[in-house]
């Protein structure tokens, strides 16, 4: 838009009453402009009637109304900040290496062989780091607290809840008459559809005919579209035999008949009249039974869980590489009294075979292997204890849900018995990692896991608690592992005692790496001490930086993953200060280096050291006292000439980038008071170098985030509208036909 | 296929006014809001609801905080401590009447019409006696402490109910005296708890919302609080009350507007519990209206919104001034427009036929800036004040602008070279007769002005001498009852029309002596009024539209109806497809006869009389145009007399420029949005 000079010469021309001024543009809102309005005139107290009084914007800070402005950019950088850190602590305490004793507390006369040892601290550290590259996944709730989906008719009445076509929405079935499909994000009713039958199954979505159905009255199936609202009035398939449900698992669906058959759906309907003859059970159970279905490596089992003379008898149909088999066998406990509180089909400890995870009353876990295929005779099924469970009461029911390979979800009562308690159980390390106590627990309540939520009965509403997979930190595993030892009563206990540095176990990258030659019998000497690297570094590189040994430091660099914060600030401070003489003369050419950064080799070094790994965190103490002033803004100047286009690396720019990104915010941070004291114009005008260097790469930001729609849209394969900013421009002319 | 170029004009950004006070005439259905700069808008809600009138504020009237229709006249009080009664004909104030207790803000009648209440910042409550002619200060009740901020009569009249700091009051009329006191507590210790708002039923249950949000139900028989809800996050500011009683609304800082309904809990016993609540405004409400069932908010965003069900409907209507706003000097391709407080001139752009990768025409010539243009007067204070701006017009060939404030007409020569600096010379010795008009308007051809006074009555004056000389003044009091609304002028500069909200509709014609002579008047149509009209460029047909969409052509030289809007009627047709917006303008193609082209919010219907009606209650093919030329193909087929394209929002005006050039303005939501202050900040799922 062109905002014409004329406009200012006509201000000119002047009139008696009339005049041209620049149109003000604050305004101030209206319960505020009264309220400050009167607060003024009592104040001041010149009221003078008759008189139109105008008021100052600039004295609106005093007004009570309650408004907050959107995020304020500090809170921004704050929380960058912690996340950094999280970040790189992480990476430090990887790299330490753990050295653990493994004894077995049941026999802690048994001194496992070193072997032994090897293998078990071995499988722990690789579980532990498989899980880290594959950044998966303590689960967390995602805040302290769940919102209601939608109220319940009674919790009884539910009769269960299922997985929609479209991500993000649930069918839930809530009562015999009536099924709704809701949107999670906002809990809004989708479609809703009605019957005059009686649902006697949750409704679910057939994936492999793009359909819905559920049984009614234990006896018809219907499937449809989704857009009907009542469905009574489509076609029904009738059955010989009453049918107990209908269950999802992996996209199949599968009928199972009150007597125990059970069998996909779309075979069970064209087969409705000899389906269902040949039982599972020989007794009579007439749907007296629980239904566990699981999907683990890419095979289904679909568990049923009789409990019929005081026995508990669990069926399990598989269909295992195209396979299908059964199995049956009895779940049973030394001491008859004990009861089953709960059951789950699931991974253990880090196996990738299959077991039915057993809870009892006395709150041992107990499972069972269901790796049948790979036995010609049904194994006996004796099981193992797998661990004692203190964190839900079990004298009540637990429900258990499966989230991923090292977590299940268990909803149960507390264990103080006040209330009831979602947690997250690691599987692996048998922990619980993250609880949210509810208010009621509600008995035999069940849980479902839609996508990245697990649903619930809450009292009379549905509870939709969201949990998300972080990136798994060995601290906070170790650390949660010691509780559990001390809490529980497990069979093997770590003792955190070094006994003896066993570096061959774990070396396998370093192994890899050769030390080069200029440090290497210092390194050598001192690892086979036992040390770290990062307590060898900070051994030897104080010597080399006394001795001035440019190429040694810059193996040590090049060699080292873990060097401590205090270090590469004292390497900073060195290769800022150190001598010309130091470097090999070959010089850069580049007047916008500041003078002293114009070799070569010490801009490598710089860069090298710039590359490292570091926490923010730990390391603006250093900064702070180990640069001076002077230090700092050749740095700075030196990022600031890397991030204006100079960049000589071709690896990776992004990492490259954001590593000068966090260097320029440690460097401000940590002479944060000195800038703003400052009246230097070096100083200034560095800072406002950077600043427009910020402002050019936050309006990239700004097109880039105009580009991420698009792209997203194109992905989906949908029409990119090339008009959208249209609406934006001042003044357009096109062409319009009106007829 | 294209027929025509159109100019997307956005840079009209009218400053959002926000809504302070709305007070309903019941018997006619007139809303008269109130805005931020004091500008009273009177809305005819009847049907479509739309501004019938404006009255500007004045320089010593810069704050409205209360205000009530007291039989058919409009009251106002404002922080400045007047009572001012408004001339609903003159469009200006009409007596003043100085307050005790300086700073009022809180206004309210009795049911008679006789008497009026005003709470002040020093805690008088005034009472004034209404007659024909007169409002006469008649006593006021006992001084109280702190300032008054809401006070209520009661349906029988006896008491009042007032609110103010911490505490609410009940006060017996006739004697003066407050009979109960009743405190609100509050939120924290240090701040005091205002009563914002407030209500008294017929059995002298009192209904106050307060800065805590708190709605709390009192009895005033006894003076004890009866139930309280922690109804809102912030403040209520607005609270109304169903005719029946059964019903409330409330709202406030935290714009959710929520109802609470009457229920009988045992025979003769009541209870009030909480029933829906609607999000309508992101911004504060500051008043609530309800209208047959339908509720009116308005507040800081300047939309009147009107949310009613069922069907569940909301409609908001947004801060546009009334028409005319815009003026177009075709010959140099000049915009005018008018905003409240100043003017702008910009010059339109030029197109060349390439168009650039988006369909859009490339811009040969960028628009331009030319001028603003405001009055600046020193109030009271001797502070200078921007004077608001009543109506304005510029010559088709762009040397003459005109506008009025409410105390002076003032007429500029303007001059702009393409290169050159623009000049603006003020016409220094206006004839006195030249003063404070409603509608001005010149004629096609530049020589003539043609103004209605505020008196009534037209005026003609000729501009050859470059000064304006009165040639002929109309006299329309026989034939037009009411304010001048509308004059129009056709393209030829023969035919005059003038209308007024009452439907009198007047033709006037130049006849061989250049003297402006009444040809014909139009039957009134008296179930509703007119919303727009406009004259054909062959002169031969004026269409008026009226508030319930409905259309008349009216044949000029036949002096009746013509066929087309007989069958029209015939059939009671609808052509609109949403009736929620009053049509704003009606233009016409030149080059294709009789083809009407009307406007309103968001749709543009084109009336084709050549093409067969449509069945009765058929629907009216609509046009999505939001990508541009995308949907252009699909118009082909339409073969009815109507069909809709909505592709703007907030249309304010459309007209041609030249024979194949539309100039559509447009106050994109977003520019309105954008001068708005911050809203309450609420934590809401998936935002942190």
């Amino acid at each position: 838009m062109s905002a014409v000079p004329e406009t200012s010469s006509i201000n000119m021309i002047n009139m008696p009453a009339t005049a041209f001024k620049p149109l003000p543009q604050k305004r101030l809102s209206g319960a505020r402009r009264r309220k400050i309005r009167k607060e003024e005139r009592t104040k001041a107290g010149t009221w003078k009637p008759l008189t139109s009084v105008n008021f100052q914007v600039d004295e609106m800070e005093s007004s009570d109304i309650k408004r907050f402005r959107l995020d304020s950019p500090t809170s921004l950088t704050l929380e960058q900040q912690t996340s950094m850190s999280n970040l790189s602590t992480s990476n430090s305490v990887t790299e330490t290496e753990l050295k653990m004793a493994v004894i077995d507390r049941r026999h802690p006369d048994v001194t496992l062989n070193r072997k032994q040892a090897d293998l078990i601290q071995n499988k722990l550290l690789t579980a532990v780091d498989e899980s880290l590259l594959r950044s998966a996944n303590p689960p967390q709730f995602e805040s302290s607290a769940y919102y209601g989906l939608c109220p319940l008719i009674d919790q009884r009445n539910l009769l269960g809840i299922a997985e929609d076509s479209e991500p993000g929405h649930v069918i839930v079935t809530l009562g015999k008459n009536i099924a709704i499909k809701y949107r999670i994000s906002d809990q809004k009713q989708i479609h809703s559809w009605r019957t005059k039958d009686k649902f006697s199954s949750p409704v679910i979505y057939v994936k492999e005919t793009d359909q819905y159905a559920a049984v009614f009255n234990h006896i018809y199936v219907r499937t449809w579209n989704g857009d009907e609202e009542y469905v009574d009035k489509l076609k029904k398939f009738k059955f010989n035999k009453p049918i107990q449900t209908l269950v999802t698992c992996n996209d199949k669906v599968f009928l199972i008949f009150k007597n125990g058959t059970i069998t996909q759906l779309n075979e069970g309907i064209e087969n409705r009249k000899d389906v269902a003859l040949n039982p599972v059970f020989d007794l009579n159970i007439d749907g007296n039974f629980e239904v566990i279905t699981a999907c683990l490596n890419n095979n289904l089992y679909i568990g049923l869980l009789l409990n019929i003379n005081d026995k508990v008898i669990f069926a399990v149909k598989y269909f295992v590489d195209d396979e299908e088999g059964l199995h049956k066998m009895e779940l049973r406990r030394d001491n008859p009294k004990l009861t089953l509180k709960g059951q789950i089909i699931c991974h253990v400890e880090h196996s990738t075979e299959v077991h039915l995870l057993t809870l009892w009353s006395d709150g041992k876990l107990y499972s069972y292997n269901l790796n049948f295929q790979d036995y010609d005779e049904p194994k006996q099924t004796t099981p193992n204890l797998f661990a004692a469970f203190e964190t839900l009461s079990c004298k009540d029911p637990v429900t258990m849900a499966y989230l991923n390979q090292h977590y299940i979800a268990m909803y149960g009562a507390d264990c103080n018995e006040e209330g009831a308690a979602l947690i997250l159980y690691n599987t692996q390390f048998k922990v619980f990692q993250s609880k949210q106590s509810l208010k009621l627990f509600t008995s035999g309540a069940r849980l479902w896991k839609i996508e990245n939520n697990l649903l619930f009965c809450s009292g009379q509403n549905l509870g939709v608690m969201p949990f998300y997979l972080d990136t798994e930190q060995l601290s906070a595993l170790v650390g949660s592992h010691r509780v559990a030892l001390i809490d529980l009563d497990p069979d093997v206990m770590l003792v955190e005692e070094m006994e003896e540095a066993d570096w061959n176990a774990s070396k396998k990258d370093a192994v890899d790496r050769l030390i080069p030659s200029n440090i290497a019998t210092q390194v050598l000497d001192l690892s086979q001490q036992g040390l770290s690297e990062s307590t060898i570094c900070e051994i030897i590189l104080p010597g080399y930086v006394e001795t001035k040994n440019v190429q040694a430091v810059m193996s040590c660099l090049n060699y080292f993953c873990d060097i401590p914060e205090l270090c590469l600030a004292e390497l900073l401070r060195f290769c800022l200060t150190v001598e010309d003489k130091c470097f090999s003369c070959k010089n850069l050419i580049d007047s916008e280096l500041p003078l002293s950064l114009r070799q070569k080799d010490r801009c490598g070094l710089i860069d090298k050291i710039l590359m490292s790994s570091f926490s923010s965190t730990l390391m603006l103490p250093y900064v702070h006292r180990k640069l001076d002033l002077n230090c700092t803004l050749l740095l700075l100047q030196y990022i600031f000439y890397l991030m204006s286009g100079n960049k000589k690396h071709s690896a990776n720019i992004v990492t490259l980038e954001k590593k000068l990104i966090d260097w320029c915010c440690l460097l401000l941070d940590a002479n944060y008071q000195k800038f703003l004291l400052s009246k230097d114009a070096q100083i200034l005008e560095l800072l406002n170098n950077l600043r427009d260097l910020v402002m050019k790469y936050s309006n990239c930001l700004e097109s880039f985030n105009e580009i991420v729609p698009i792209l997203s849209e194109i992905k989906k394969g949908k029409k990119v509208i090339k008009n959208k900013q249209l609406s934006n421009l001042q003044y357009s002319v096109e062409k319009l036909s009106l007829y | 296929m294209s027929n025509c170029q159109v100019h997307n004009v956005r840079f009209y950004k009218p400053k959002p006014e926000a809504i302070y006070c709305m007070s309903l005439h019941k018997s006619t259905k007139k809303l008269a809001v109130s805005r931020a700069d004091a500008v009273i808008e009177i809305w005819n809600l009847k049907h479509v609801p739309y501004i019938e009138r404006t009255i500007v504020g004045t320089l010593d009237n810069s704050s409205i905080e209360g205000l009530t229709w007291c039989g058919d006249s409009l009251f106002s009080v404002g922080l400045n401590g007047l009572l001012i009664e408004y001339d609903l004909f003159r469009l200006t104030r009409k007596r003043v009447v100085t307050v005790t207790g300086e700073a009022a803000c809180c206004i309210d009648v009795t049911k008679d019409n006789k008497r009026l209440a005003v709470g002040t910042e020093q805690g008088y409550i005034n009472i004034f006696k209404v007659n024909e002619d007169d409002v006469l200060f008649e006593k006021f009740l006992d001084k109280q402490e702190g300032r008054i901020l809401c006070l209520k009569y009661d349906p029988s009249c006896q008491f009042i109910a007032s609110g103010s700091l911490d505490a609410i009051r009940i006060w017996d009329v006739e004697t003066g005296h407050a009979l109960h006191r009743m405190t609100t507590g509050r939120a924290t210790a240090k701040e005091p708890t205002i009563v914002w708002c407030i209500h008294i039923l017929q059995d002298l249950t009192i209904i106050s919302g307060d800065s805590r949000g708190k709605l709390t139900f009192w009895d005033g028989k006894i003076g004890a609080q009866i139930e309280s809800f922690q109804s809102h996050k912030c403040d209520i500011l607005a609270m109304c009350v169903s005719d029946k009683e059964d019903s409330l609304y409330c709202a406030g800082v935290d714009p959710n507007i929520v109802n609470y309904a009457k229920i009988k809990v045992t025979e003769g016993k009541y209870k009030w519990v909480k029933s829906v609540h609607r999000k309508v405004h992101d911004h504060d409400v500051r008043d609530l209206i309800l209208c047959d069932e339908k509720l009116y908010s308005g507040g800081i965003d300047g939309y009147l919104a009107c949310t009613y069900y069922p069907p569940k409907t909301l409609v908001k209507y947004p801060p546009v001034l009334q028409n005319p706003c815009i003026t177009i000097a075709k010959k140099v391709r000049y915009i005018l427009l008018r905003f409240s407080k100043h003017l702008e001139v910009w010059s339109l752009g030029k197109s060349s036929d390439r168009a650039d990768n988006n369909n859009l025409l490339h811009l040969a010539e960028e628009p331009m800036h030319l001028l603003s243009l405001q009055r600046l007067v020193k109030n009271n204070d001797s502070e200078e004040v921007k004077e608001s701006i009543i109506c304005a017009s510029m010559s088709s060939d762009g040397k003459w602008i005109v506008f009025s404030t409410n105390s002076v007409l003032r007429i500029f020569g303007f001059n702009y070279q393409v290169g050159e600096t623009p000049t603006l010379s003020p016409i220094e010795d206006l004839p006195k007769s030249c003063s404070v008009s409603l509608q001005v308007v010149f004629t096609p051809n530049s020589r003539n002005l043609i103004l209605a006074p505020q008196n009534g009555g037209l005026q003609v004056y000729d501009l050859i001498e470059g000064i304006p000389i009165l040639v002929q003044t109309i006299s329309t009091q026989a034939v037009l009852q009411d304010t001048i609304t509308f004059l129009e002028i056709s393209q030829s500069g023969q035919h005059l029309v003038a209308a007024d909200p009452q439907s009198n509709i007047v033709m006037w014609t130049l006849n061989k002596e250049s003297e402006w002579e009444q040809t014909c008047k139009l039957p009134i149509y008296s179930d509703s009024s007119p919303t727009s009209l406009s004259i054909h460029p062959s002169c031969k047909n004026l269409v008026v539209m009226y508030a319930d969409h409905k259309m008349i052509e009216f044949d000029m030289s036949r002096k009746r109806l013509t066929r087309f809007s007989k069958s029209l009627h015939k059939k009671q047709m609808s052509i609109w497809p949403s009736k929620s917006y009053p049509v704003r303008n009606i233009i016409f193609d030149q080059k294709k006869g009789n083809v009407i082209i009307l406007h309103d919010d968001s749709h543009i219907v084109v009336a084709d009389p050549n093409k067969p009606l449509p069945r009765q209650n058929a629907k009216i093919p609509k046009i999505e145009l939001t990508n541009l030329s995308d949907g252009n193909g699909s118009l082909k087929s339409c073969s009815s007399a109507f069909h809709a394209i909505k592709k703007y929002k907030h249309l304010v005006y459309l007209g041609w420029l030249s024979e194949d050039e539309l100039v559509a303005v447009e106050v994109s939501p977003l520019s309105i949005l954008e001068q708005l202050p911050p809203c309450l900040k609420q934590a809401k799922f998936g935002t942190k």
